[in-house]
């Protein structure tokens, strides 16, 4: 079977920045359990079961216990125990440090497919805190070696340490020893990819990986595919050409983004079906807000009065496209907010309908004059500004060119430059731009977790290493937030993205930020992203009914719903 | 002769000494720099938030290096002269050296073939050019070389990839080898190296080979007006001997020179064929160096490429008098005027001297 995948990395160590996680997570390594969206408020989401049989959580004791699944077997034969889990564990805290620090107390492995995290008292409703998703047991046989002997022992030493006194903690002998660990753990590379998943990988080279139908899957019973072959989508996304591959149908199942054309012809093509599901990820525009005259909400607000955010996602998408655009810009996608925010509380934000009188009535009050088709500022200079975008996706480019035309047509004069990823990125954290396209995740299952990406660290007065005291887009660092006075955002909203829970609070939270984004604009949603899956009959049938709830899980978590579907009997070689 | 010999020596190690320093601070004015692009490879692969993120590379890299920036380049030039290129910064634990000796291969054997097919191509299509530009088909050759020649490469791989590899499928788009196959000396590996490779060396030849027939073209023009092509003629010699002896090695002098100093330019590899292709030689990871700031496998590639060009530089100058007699002869003719002309200064000057001034 053939899909594309959206990696560039090759990297078959775990802990390693260049892990190819495409490639082989839920095709190749299984995690505990899958998150699957809800509309319950008392929880963020539902797990779906996959490694872990079952799990019992103890509020009072403050403890997850999970039981791991005891037919699971990594490819070598040996079983999956609680032993990997717990070196998942370890190197995680070797690797990341930061997930243990305020959230786990101990570690224990009571029996081979039982394993308990105690969590400190400051961590309220464990259950909803998605480990259990993000646990992916890793195999002893492979990353055993790099640990000593009372590890263990010297993590949880140092993370408690760390806890109360940092400076001792960096100072104590067993940070030494994490530190040994962790420099061993970046050079490692293993020489096979050991895994637990449906599929065993094979090879992997800059342009395709290889993968075949592991057979100590516990169900491999149900799979029907011989193997999987992924396209590398990413490394010259340009020329490797998916698209004339989908059409061809050499590639059998595709899950992201395609121009209007391309999706116009596969809808009209034989032996194709297609399936929309809803990203978490939101299209949007950055203002400086630390810039004249974009620090003035009046300004903000007039610019969104002049973006016609439908046009501008038509354009970005070449033609009609599945994306939806963002009717109520709160930083919000249509597929979270409505979870959290009531109709009558939406229906009580500004839509800032397309209306250029509406954005030069804003733009008078603040003394700007309109000279034969130009704004002039008060300070007596014309107001001219750029939009930039990074160089790809062309999508991007395209956006800053369309709002840059918007604005112009208004009479701002507005430019739009592409940048090289990495140089936009500085550019941004520094807070060197007027107006910036980028994405962020109103899409989030938390939603302040989504506002957290836009006005939390490094975007917004960050904590990065590099820049830190630089702006980024410079909103705050205080601001009044209705419902919560006058605070620091960045610092506030990170807080509440890591500490704030399911339930009536966070719906109180998420109304909160909802009502700054959309009267404050510091930045403009214009875009809710969804992807397309694309799937080709030619070889495989029984693919699930478009009804089926796989299919919008694979707008957040392509991989695991594609094997999931497969693990339920679906996709079938045809024939 | 020898003097001549220390002297490139010295020119030579001073320009890869220039090239190398000017590269160090060069790249480093380049806007952003690794940590943002680490940043952004750990939030694509998820699992840890933005705060958890920049902990860990803190942690794990620390902050910019305080050294100042003239102590990191001496450092650097040290080490380098011991060979050690740094670590990847991207890649932790993986050296430069490591990084460049596993692409190496892959750009030698699809440069070298796409280089010589180009030149062999080109030399007989610019004689053809030369020798019979008044008829149509040397008029068609020409144009036909002036106008790939003009055409960039990246166009004709995405033509080829779109022909060739999308709408009829007969050659794979990329990579430099089928994942389906194991790795080794086997015929179906070998194979499948070879249908790698094919669309890549195409696009090449296709972009240089014009280059080349021009260039030989105008060289066999000036020698087709030289004095001895006349006298051969006028002897009444054969024009398929004319055209071979005297014609096609005097021609070819500047073409072997021009092909010897494009070698060393081979292993720079072709940072737009390869990255097209995804064909993993030096090209495409010194593309993804400089996309994401690694600057130790930026400086590993630039330093390999300054090498490469300066040593075939350098083997040219002294294999060139091998290939051309006449440039010893004129040499030593030029020296010995060169000493005949000093040794009648000294004499004047002696004479005036010992005449004494008034």
């Amino acid at each position: 079977m053939s899909t594309a995948s959206w990696n560039t990395n090759w990297s078959k160590n775990f802990f390693s920045p260049n892990y190819y996680a495409g490639v082989a997570n839920n095709y190749a390594l299984m995690p505990l359990a899958v998150p699957e969206q809800t509309t319950d408020r008392t929880k963020m989401f539902t797990l779906i079961p996959q490694l872990a049989q079952s799990w019992d959580i103890n509020d009072t004791a403050r403890t997850v216990t999970i039981h791991l699944r005891t037919d699971a077997k990594w490819d070598n034969g040996q079983p999956v125990t609680s032993k990997d889990l717990m070196d998942w564990f370890l190197l995680s805290a070797v690797n990341a440090q930061q997930i243990f620090q305020q959230d786990i107390q101990n570690l224990s492995a009571p029996s081979t497919h039982e394993f308990i995290v105690t969590f400190n008292a400051n961590v309220a409703n464990i259950n909803e805190r998605g480990y259990i998703a993000a646990m992916t047991p890793i195999p002893d046989s492979v990353y055993g070696k790099l640990m000593p002997a009372g590890l263990q022992k010297d993590v949880l030493t140092y993370t408690a340490l760390q806890n109360t006194n940092p400076a001792a903690a960096a100072k104590s002998p067993s940070y030494q020893v994490i530190k040994q660990v962790l420099q061993k753990l970046q050079a490692f590379e293993p020489s096979t990819f050991v895994g637990d998943g449906p599929f065993r990988i094979v090879r992997t080279t800059t342009a395709e990986s290889q993968l075949v139908k592991s057979k100590t899957f516990y169900g491999a019973a149900k799979i029907h595919p011989s193997g999987v072959s992924m396209v590398n989508t990413l490394s010259s996304s340009i020329s490797n050409g998916i698209f004339p591959k989908l059409l061809s149908h050499r590639v059998d199942w595709y899950n992201g983004s395609a121009p209007a054309t391309i999706f116009d012809r596969w809808k009209h093509a034989s032996d194709a079906g297609y399936a929309t599901a809803p990203n978490d990820i939101q299209f949007e525009l950055y203002f400086n807000n630390r810039r004249y005259p974009f620090s003035m909400v009046q300004v903000r607000q007039a610019i969104a009065y002049v973006i016609d955010r439908k046009t501008l996602l038509d354009e970005e998408g070449g033609g009609s496209t599945v994306s939806k655009w963002v009717r109520y810009p709160y930083g919000m996608t249509e597929s979270v907010g409505p979870i959290w925010i009531t109709k009558a509380q939406l229906q009580s934000l500004n839509p800032y309908t397309h209306n250029p009188t509406k954005a030069a009535e804003l733009l008078t009050s603040l003394h700007f004059v309109r000279k034969s088709g130009h704004w002039i500022m008060p300070n007596g200079k014309p107001f001219t500004t750029t939009v930039i975008a990074p160089s790809s996706p062309t999508d991007a480019v395209v956006a800053a060119k369309t709002a840059a035309s918007m604005l112009t047509a208004f009479g701002i004069s507005a430019t739009a430059s592409a940048i090289d990823t990495t140089g936009y990125t500085q550019k941004i954290e520094k807070g060197d731009f007027d107006i910036e396209w980028n994405t962020g995740m109103g899409g989030n299952l938390q939603p302040v977790c989504g506002i957290d990406t836009a006005l939390g660290a490094p975007n917004n007065f960050g904590g990065a290493p590099l820049y830190t005291g630089d702006p980024g887009i410079g909103f705050g660092p205080e601001a009044v937030v209705p419902g919560l006075g006058k605070v620091n955002i960045p610092n506030t909203v990170a807080d509440q993205c890591q500490h704030t829970n399911a339930g009536p609070r966070l719906a109180e939270l998420a109304w909160d930020w909802a009502q700054l984004v959309n009267q404050q604009l510091p930045y403009l949603s214009y875009g809710d992203n969804y992807l397309v899956d694309y799937y080709s009959t030619s070889h495989y049938n029984n693919w699930p009914p478009k009804d089926n709830s796989l299919w919008p899980e694979t707008g957040l978590y392509s991989a695991s719903a594609l094997v999931m579907m497969m693990e339920q009997g679906y996709i079938r070689p045809r024939g | 002769m020898l003097s001549y010999i220390v002297r490139r020596v010295v020119v030579s190690i001073v320009t890869v000494y220039v090239v190398i320093s000017l590269s160090f601070v060069l790249v480093r004015l380049m806007p952003g720099n690794a940590m943002d692009v680490l940043f952004n490879q750990l939030l694509k692969q998820g699992g840890l938030t933005t705060q958890q993120i920049y902990q860990k590379i803190k942690f794990l890299y620390g902050l910019e290096p305080h050294a100042p920036l003239w102590q990191q380049y001496v450092q650097y030039i040290s080490n380098a002269s011991r060979g050690d290129f740094g670590q990847s910064i991207l890649t932790p634990g993986e050296s430069v050296l490591h990084v460049i000796l596993q692409a190496l291969p892959w750009t030698i054997f699809s440069v070298a073939i796409s280089l010589l097919l180009s030149f062999f191509i080109g030399i007989a299509a610019g004689t053809v050019m030369a020798a019979y530009r008044k008829r149509f088909s040397g008029k068609i050759i020409t144009v036909v070389s002036t106008l790939l020649s003009a055409v960039p490469n990246y166009l004709i791989a995405l033509l080829l990839i779109l022909l060739l590899a999308d709408l009829h499928p007969i050659f794979p788009s990329g990579g430099a080898y089928s994942s389906t196959v194991a790795p080794g000396w086997s015929l179906p590996f070998v194979a499948s190296v070879i249908s790698h490779v094919l669309l890549p060396v195409a696009t090449y030849v296709i972009t240089a080979f014009g280059a080349w027939a021009l260039a030989m073209k105008g060289s066999v023009t000036t020698t087709l007006g030289a004095d001895y092509i006349r006298a051969a003629e006028s002897r009444g010699l054969r024009q398929q001997r004319i055209l071979q002896t005297y014609i096609g090695r005097n021609a070819m002098l500047p073409m072997v020179t021009a092909l010897a100093l494009s070698l060393g330019g081979l292993f720079g590899g072709s940072v737009f064929i390869e990255t097209i292709f995804s064909y993993p030689g030096i090209g495409y990871y010194l593309i993804q160096a400089v996309n994401s700031r690694d600057y130790p496998i930026m400086m590993g590639c630039f330093i390999l490429i300054t090498v490469a060009v300066v040593c075939a530089n350098f083997v040219v100058d002294l294999l060139y008098p091998l290939v051309d007699p006449r440039v010893v002869r004129a040499w030593g003719d030029r020296a010995a005027k060169v000493s005949r002309a000093e040794k009648d200064e000294v004499s004047a000057t002696v004479g005036s001297g010992a005449g004494g001034t008034t």
